[in-house]
């Protein structure tokens, strides 16, 4: 218990590491973000009219503590552009975007783990296994990039456009993501699982007459959960870099095509509540995985 | 000990000079005149990998985009092996004290944090072009050889041969200055295993607008127009991407040769 709560207030100095990062990044570099806004040749009434609405004419330690006070009231201001409430639009986005990358997890999930079974239960089976490797060799979303490119060129009668009445449309997207984290997962759990064969405990369940199903569900899938667990919460967080680019090809109105919209428009409100909303999540899930591991595995002990 | 340093050095001296072959190879054959009157060409012995839009050609468009890749992933790799190595040794000096923490809570912060966000957050605010993004890309990417120098200056400060130092009252900077080579490859083959992604950096950044800016070629814009002109020309993706996953192997099975000359 006493660990939980030390990682709650590291977890939450973190997220006020993340705000002072953002800070930093937009206030402290010496550019003007009104000019850039309004463009080299906007008159100089203009740009100290918009300074004062983005609070940027007072001091820096003002600047920094009303920011402060604000983000951690979820109070944004509202967007440059198109006047929106910045919080509301992000986690809208957010849940889109939520949705591509749960498919994923679960599409990745379940074939990995079908893939290993299969190579458990007939050896013959096994160079499927070792040909889900050739995923990992290829850069995150090098693979996703080809398959969208070879769908383009061979199917050009395939309307791969998201269309937010029909969820089929989305299965798509997340299988060409999923391309990764598949050959990840498959590989993690099939290293853990060659790694508990030779060990003398599963060689004796194994004369003690354990059926196969019990030998890999109770034996190598708990002990290896730990490790499979971990590479979930690393490959959400590559995933997340994914997504921008299939949600840009696919057009899903997600974070990423959010992000490049107030990207390419300069809206700095919106890009700090990016920023910020999506870092706490991270946070948050490494918090949730860290707690997890300490449960599913008593050795561990942070304290 | 030897061996596997001039293993890593004629990796690196590898590295370089393709990419200087790839730049030049892309200069020799044009890549920014446009000739309108062949738009669209399919693969030819003049033009190997077809033509664009423009009329341009795209072997060398694609030769140059992957040298211009290269050469600025390997400045922002040895951004952050600098700045790894600084602060590596830093809290592997002082480990569990005040620095060493303060250096890991900023590890914890920049390794949570997707790395996409925190560069478009910074390359929103200051002004588009390549060689800033990698600038910041080696400003960000330094925790994970930090800790991996950290690790072993921890190990080595336990070692025996330092013990025999002390007791045979060798002076601190000479034994430091022994086992200065000691540190360096885990972070180094640890750099270099990055090399593939932070290659492919270039094309998430070039979807968002940033990165190379016209007219220089880049591989992401150049596979972006490709998706985008599939049905009327299909060389204009298919090349640049089989390129690419050449390349990536090429960069994986040399890695994998690093790997396993411990």
């Amino acid at each position: 218990m006493e660990f939980i709560i030390k990682k709650f207030f590291y977890s939450i100095s973190l997220v006020f590491g993340t705000f002072t990062l953002t800070f930093i990044i937009f206030n402290l570099i010496p550019t003007n973000p009104a000019r850039i806004i309004l463009g080299p040749n906007a008159p100089q009434e203009a740009v100290i009219e918009l300074e004062r609405k983005l609070g940027l004419d007072k001091p820096l330690y003002i600047q920094f503590i009303n920011e402060f006070k604000d983000t951690f009231k979820f109070k944004f201001k509202k967007s440059i552009i198109s006047e929106k409430d910045v919080l509301k639009e992000v986690i809208k986005r957010f849940i889109n975007s939520f949705k591509v990358i749960f498919l994923t997890l679960i599409f990745s999930i379940f074939i990995s783990y079908f893939l290993n079974l299969i190579s458990f239960y007939h050896p013959k089976f096994k160079f499927i296994v070792n040909i889900t490797k050739i995923g990992i060799i290829l850069p995150t979303f090098v693979s996703s990039i080809s398959i969208i490119t070879l769908i383009a060129i061979f199917f050009p009668k395939i309307s791969i456009r998201y269309n937010p009445e029909n969820f089929l449309t989305l299965i798509l997207p997340a299988l060409i993501l999923s391309f990764y984290p598949i050959a990840f997962l498959t590989h993690v759990f099939n290293k853990k699982i060659n790694e508990i064969t030779k060990s003398t405990y599963f060689k004796s369940a194994v004369s003690l007459g354990f059926s196969k199903n019990y030998i890999f569900h109770k034996i190598c899938f708990k002990a290896s959960l730990v490790s499979l667990l971990s590479s979930l919460v690393n490959i959400l967080s590559v995933a997340f870099f994914s997504t921008i680019i299939i949600e840009i090809v696919f057009t899903i109105p997600g974070i990423g095509l959010l992000l490049f919209d107030s990207v390419i428009k300069k809206d700095f409100p919106m890009l700090k509540a990016i920023v910020f909303i999506n870092a706490l999540f991270f946070i948050t899930i490494n918090l949730i995985a860290e707690i997890l591991y300490s449960k599913i595995d008593p050795r561990i002990n942070y304290a | 000990m030897l061996r596997k340093y001039f293993n890593l050095f004629i990796f690196i001296i590898i590295l370089i000079s393709t990419s200087y072959l790839f730049l030049n190879i892309g200069k020799i054959f044009d890549p920014f005149s446009i000739n309108l009157n062949a738009r669209y060409q399919k693969p030819s012995l003049n033009h190997p990998f077809g033509t664009d839009y423009l009329g341009r050609d795209l072997f060398a468009r694609t030769m140059y985009a992957i040298g211009i890749s290269l050469k600025i992933s390997i400045i922002a790799l040895f951004i952050s092996f600098i700045l790894s190595f600084i602060f590596g040794s830093i809290s592997g000096f002082f480990h569990n004290k005040f620095p060493d923490k303060i250096i890991s809570w900023i590890y914890d912060i920049l390794i949570t944090v997707p790395l996409i966000l925190i560069l478009s957050a910074a390359l929103s605010v200051l002004k588009p072009s390549i060689e800033i993004t990698y600038l910041i890309v080696g400003l960000l990417i330094w925790p994970i050889p930090a800790r991996l120098i950290k690790g072993e200056i921890i190990q080595i400060k336990n070692s025996t041969f330092i013990l025999a130092d002390k007791a045979l009252g060798i002076p601190k900077y000479l034994t430091i200055l022994k086992s200065f080579p000691l540190i360096f490859y885990p972070a180094l083959s640890n750099l270099l295993f990055n090399l593939p992604e932070l290659i492919t950096l270039e094309i998430g950044i070039s979807f968002l607008g940033f990165g190379v800016q016209p007219p220089n070629p880049s591989l992401g814009k150049l596979i972006f127009q490709g998706i985008l002109d599939a049905n009327i020309a299909w060389w204009e993706a298919l090349f640049p991407v089989l390129v690419l996953i050449i390349l990536m192997i090429l960069i994986f099975i040399f890695t994998q040769k690093l790997k396993f000359k411990y």
